[in-house]
């Protein structure tokens, strides 16, 4: 496996998003936890970075937080995706799955 | 890409919402952009609010991931400690993720400028001399600013308070003679009826005239009014209304109508106890039993300062008066869109119409449309008013630029500070904008004590006013409008005054302010250049404001020597009024004036006693002139004199002896033998060159240019002021009676003034008990009164340049003082190399020397062309550029004497002590 890549820029969001929509409400831990797991090594993710975000998608009102208690029963604040967040999600993946496809298409000819 | 399992039932929805939401963002993207960076902007600004809050629920999140990530390595075997270790190697660098965050969090700039605000604020308490003195400094110059602008304001710019004030306007008349043009106030009543009924620019057109009215009834003792005849409409086109009884209605404004008055609110208040129900009673106005009608509001002293009001067509001798009488005020409302030029050019049509059809009066005249207040405010004040708020904008200049010079003094010791900043990272644009903070924060405590500065001031103008008498709508306030001008004087002073600092210090290289001594680099120079130009500047502007000042007090000094010409001392002046319906004849009055004096010279506390048509000081008719056997060259209009009816004794009880001739045969009545008196200012105008002791001549109007009556020039009196505008021609008149419904009585007491008054009263009560004695003043009080323009507006501009020049000999000080100081290095080797002391004191004031020329040279220049600018409203004679040698001559002394203790210091410089310095 070649060496963890950076996160590429402004896809974080577009994963915190989608972790979100799947897996519904989350705290910051689980959610870079979650993406860690599912980029299973490939991608050198510093944890904090994630708050920055984080606040910016509520910001923009595409995810909302409210405080909770975490599975050990820790104060933690959960984050949960709006219908803003998934109009958004939606838009964005289809914008991904086009910049693939073409990048794909050039990088294949 | 390896996402987790979607969760089924909410994957088709997300995809259909977002379909729809595809085509929607197509089209009205912008605006979904501009909606989304509005909310981000709005809980941006929400945070700022909430900094605490937030800052904790960050750290708190921090912590709990930082646990979990924590629990997570012990789970896996770790130890506590190396858990800890390994869960802050996998989030990252805590710090910076904060500082995104914040960024991310509120508006950076806000937290910097509150920063900046807060370091400004603190810098300011520190340093509290600099700052007392810059503040004071700015605020003298904001004050004296803001006082004149609450002046300008309600003398020329705030109007009338009537709604829709700004569309009266006021109709006079042009009269044309050839190439020159005589204005006057008036038209006739035929005229204005023409005008009104053929206008079609003016929504309505009224006409008033003043006139003064006794008041009587049956309770109290009559008492002396200022009252208007006023068209009907006059109240409804101004947009008022009574606040009891009833407006005037066409039907009372008819010739032979029902006498009624509507009373004003100040004599409804004193004089009638404000009790509603003197609506319905009958007064007496001019001893006609009049209906009170109405009550108007407080405040409302339409057209000018008017206490009661009756009809227009009940004014005396007004039906049946000729065309050619033209004593009336027109005015009126313009029609909705239409301008003063639109309603100039249809008056002038008519006006036309009428020269063809009454070719014998109306031949030259024209209309004239001007805003309303301009019938009042003459071209002397607004050119006064603008000289006085150019003065004060020069003091607020030189407040400035003292004050600039003061920062840029300090950003020299604050080199090193602005050094470090701009190398730890700060932007040239965040060491401007810390020092322009700076600057507000200094402009906003100098606005603070200027308000109260000004205030004071205008209350005290207001109540000066007040006491001479002023138009109702004239009102001397700091109001709102006040207020934004002075506050936005301060903003914009403080980036006058701060920029170039700010600039200058924001421009300081780095690395040559930190070097050792680097305080004497390149830096310096420049910074000592700039300064170099503001001083000059200040100077010059200094030496513009004094001259100016110099020139109105000049012309002041001639009106106030002229009028030394009067021993005024135990002169008392009054004035009554003989009604026309008692004292219809000449004879009638004349016999009343003679047996008064009679009466009063038999008084043994009165050593002499004259009636005139006015007394001196207070006005008098103006009449043109002609001089039998010259004929005027044609185009030119003749000349206008004052013109002045007197009783016998007139000359005497002034204590003034004729020049040459003899006194006015007042018995002598036969036509022919009329005779006239002039003043020695007529014959220095008039006659040069020629004695006019036996020369005839004659008064006229624009319309009839032949004389009705010539007179034969009998005697020469000392120059003796009527107008406020200066000493003029007069022409004194044998009174017959014909012009003395009202008149002016003078007393000149044996001993003193004390009593004389009640005397007075009671022979004028014994001869007629209707009859009202006004104005009852002193002489000397009389004449305080009519210089109190000269006197307010020469007190103005001697404390406007008064400051300026204090400001700028401190300006000069400071600046010489700084250069000392900055200097001592090179003072300290220039004395070890063997320079003497007076070769160092020579090296500090040469560069006073330069700055005091170069100021003068640019400011003398400037004087020259604000005096010629002045000149209309100067006195002849106060204009002359040689009267700024002194000027010039103080100005270089007090300078030099200024700076010479600082030189002074600079020889004390101890040359070792020197080169340790800094």
């Amino acid at each position: 496996m070649a060496a963890p890549a950076e996160v590429p820029y402004g896809t974080l969001d577009l994963m915190v998003l989608k972790t979100l929509d799947a897996l519904g409400p989350l705290h910051g831990y689980g959610i870079a936890r979650r993406i860690e797991q599912v980029a299973q090594g490939s991608l050198a993710l510093n944890q904090g970075t994630i708050y920055p975000a984080l606040l910016r998608l509520e910001q923009k009102g595409w995810i909302s937080s409210a405080w909770g208690t975490s599975e050990n029963n820790r104060r933690a604040r959960f984050y949960a995706i709006t219908r803003a967040g998934r109009k958004q999600l939606a838009a964005e993946t289809k914008d991904w799955a086009r910049t693939v496809a073409m990048v794909n298409r050039l990088l294949e000819e | 890409m390896g996402w987790g399992p979607a969760s089924a039932k909410e994957a088709p929805a997300a995809v259909a919402t977002s379909e729809a939401d595809e085509q929607q963002r197509a089209g009205v993207g912008p605006r979904e952009r501009e909606k989304m960076l509005t909310r981000v902007l709005l809980s941006r600004i929400l945070a700022l609010f909430a900094v605490r809050s937030s800052e904790a629920r960050l750290a708190d999140e921090i912590q709990t991931h930082l646990d979990l990530l924590t629990d997570e390595h012990v789970r896996r075997g770790l130890s506590l400690e190396e858990a800890r270790a390994a869960a802050r190697r996998s989030f990252g660098a805590v710090e910076p993720v904060k500082e995104i965050y914040r960024e991310r969090r509120g508006l950076p700039i806000v937290h910097t400028l509150a920063q900046d605000v807060r370091f400004g604020a603190r810098l300011l308490v520190k340093d509290r001399w600099f700052t007392l003195t810059a503040a004071v400094t700015l605020a003298l110059g904001i004050a004296a600013t803001s006082t004149v602008f609450a002046i300008v304001d309600a003398v020329l710019l705030r109007g009338l308070p009537e709604e829709a004030g700004d569309r009266i306007v006021h109709v006079g008349t042009r009269s044309r003679v050839g190439d020159a043009v005589r204005d006057s106030q008036y038209v006739s009543y035929l005229d204005y009826q023409d005008l009104r009924d053929s206008a079609r620019t003016f929504s309505a057109m009224g006409a008033f005239t003043d006139a003064t009215m006794n008041v009587s009834d049956d309770w109290r003792a009559a008492e002396r009014f200022r009252g208007s005849y006023v068209s009907a409409n006059a109240f409804q086109m101004l947009g008022r209304q009574p606040i009891a009884g009833r407006d005037f209605q066409p039907e009372d404004d008819r010739p032979g109508a029902a006498r009624v008055a509507i009373l004003g609110h100040r004599i409804w208040t004193e004089r009638y106890d404000g009790d509603p129900a003197v609506v319905g009673q009958v007064i007496r106005i001019n001893a006609v039993p009049t209906l009170v009608i109405g009550i108007m509001p407080a405040g409302f002293r339409f057209p000018y300062m008017t206490d009661v009001w009756q009809p227009l067509a009940v004014a005396p001798d007004l039906e049946g008066q000729a065309r050619d009488v033209r004593r009336l005020d027109a005015f009126g409302r313009l029609a909705d869109q239409v301008s003063i030029e639109q309603a100039r050019s249809d008056l002038e049509a008519v006006a036309a119409r009428l020269a063809r059809e009454y070719p014998d009066t109306n031949a030259n005249i024209q209309p004239t449309v001007r805003p309303y207040i301009e019938r009042y405010i003459g071209w002397q004040v607004g050119l006064l008013l603008s000289a006085l708020m150019g003065a004060v904008v020069f003091v607020l200049l030189i407040a400035c630029v003292n004050v600039a010079n003061l920062l840029l003094a300090r950003s020299w010791d604050r080199a090193r500070e602005m050094a470090i900043r701009s190398s730890l990272g700060a932007t040239r644009w965040r060491i401007v904008r810390q020092l322009l903070v700076e600057s507000v924060l200094l402009a906003l405590i100098a606005g603070a004590i200027a308000l109260g500065l000004a205030n004071a001031a205008v209350q005290v103008f207001s109540g000066l006013a007040e006491q001479i008498g002023k138009p109702y709508w004239m009102e001397f306030v700091i109001d709102r409008r006040v207020f934004m001008f002075l506050s936005t004087l301060c903003l914009g002073t403080s980036i006058v005054f701060g920029l170039v600092p700010a600039i200058h210090a924001s421009n300081t290289n780095a690395r040559e302010a930190l070097k050792e001594g680097g305080r004497t680099g390149s830096g310096g120079v420049r910074a000592r250049r700039w300064s170099s130009v503001l001083v000059i500047a200040e100077l010059a502007l200094t030496v513009v404001l004094v001259s100016s000042a110099v020139f109105y007090i000049r012309s002041f000094v001639a009106v106030y020597r002229a009028d030394l010409v009067l021993d005024t001392s135990r002169l008392l002046t009054m004035r009554l009024t003989l009604p026309d319906a008692a004292y219809a004849t000449p004879v009638q009055r004349t016999d009343f004036y003679r047996q008064l004096e009679e009466r009063l010279m038999s008084i043994p506390a009165i050593a002499s006693v004259a009636i005139a048509s006015t007394a001196p000081w207070s006005g008098a008719a103006v009449r043109e002139l002609a001089i039998d056997g010259r004929t005027p060259a044609p185009g030119t209009r003749s000349p206008i004199v004052s013109t002045v009816t007197i009783g016998p004794r007139y000359f005497e009880t002034l204590g003034l002896r004729l020049r040459r001739g003899r006194a006015l045969d007042v018995s002598n009545v036969s036509p022919g033998s009329e005779s006239a008196i002039v003043n020695q200012e007529f014959v220095a105008r008039y006659f040069a060159d020629e004695d006019p002791i036996g020369h005839r001549i004659g008064l006229t109007t624009p319309n009839s240019p032949e004389p009705t009556m010539w007179m034969r020039v009998v005697g020469i009196s000392p120059t003796v002021r009527q107008r406020t505008d200066g000493p003029g021609p007069v022409v004194y008149l044998p009174d017959r009676g014909e012009h003395l419904p009202l008149a002016a009585l003078l007393v000149r007491g044996k001993s003193g003034l004390s009593g004389i008054a009640a005397l007075v009263r009671d022979e004028v009560r014994t001869l007629d008990a209707n009859l009202p004695l006004f104005d009852v003043k002193p002489l000397d009080r009389l004449l305080a009164e009519s210089r109190w323009p000269q006197r307010v507006f020469g007190a103005l501009f001697a404390a406007s340049a008064t400051i300026g020049l204090m400001l700028s000999l401190v300006g000069l000080y400071a600046v010489t003082a700084h250069s000392v100081t900055e200097r001592t290095r090179e003072i300290g080797i220039r004395m070890a190399l063997g320079a003497g002391a007076r070769e160092v004191r020579w090296l500090i004031l040469r560069r006073t020397a330069a700055h005091l020329g170069f100021g003068l040279l640019l400011g003398l220049g400037g004087a020259l062309g604000v005096g010629r600018f002045l000149r209309g409203v100067l006195q002849p004679g106060a204009f002359q550029p040689i009267a700024l040698l002194p000027v010039a001559v103080a100005l270089v002394l007090v300078g030099l004497a200024a700076c010479f203790w600082p030189a002074r210091r600079a020889t004390h410089v101890d040359p070792l002590a020197a080169l340790r310095h800094e």
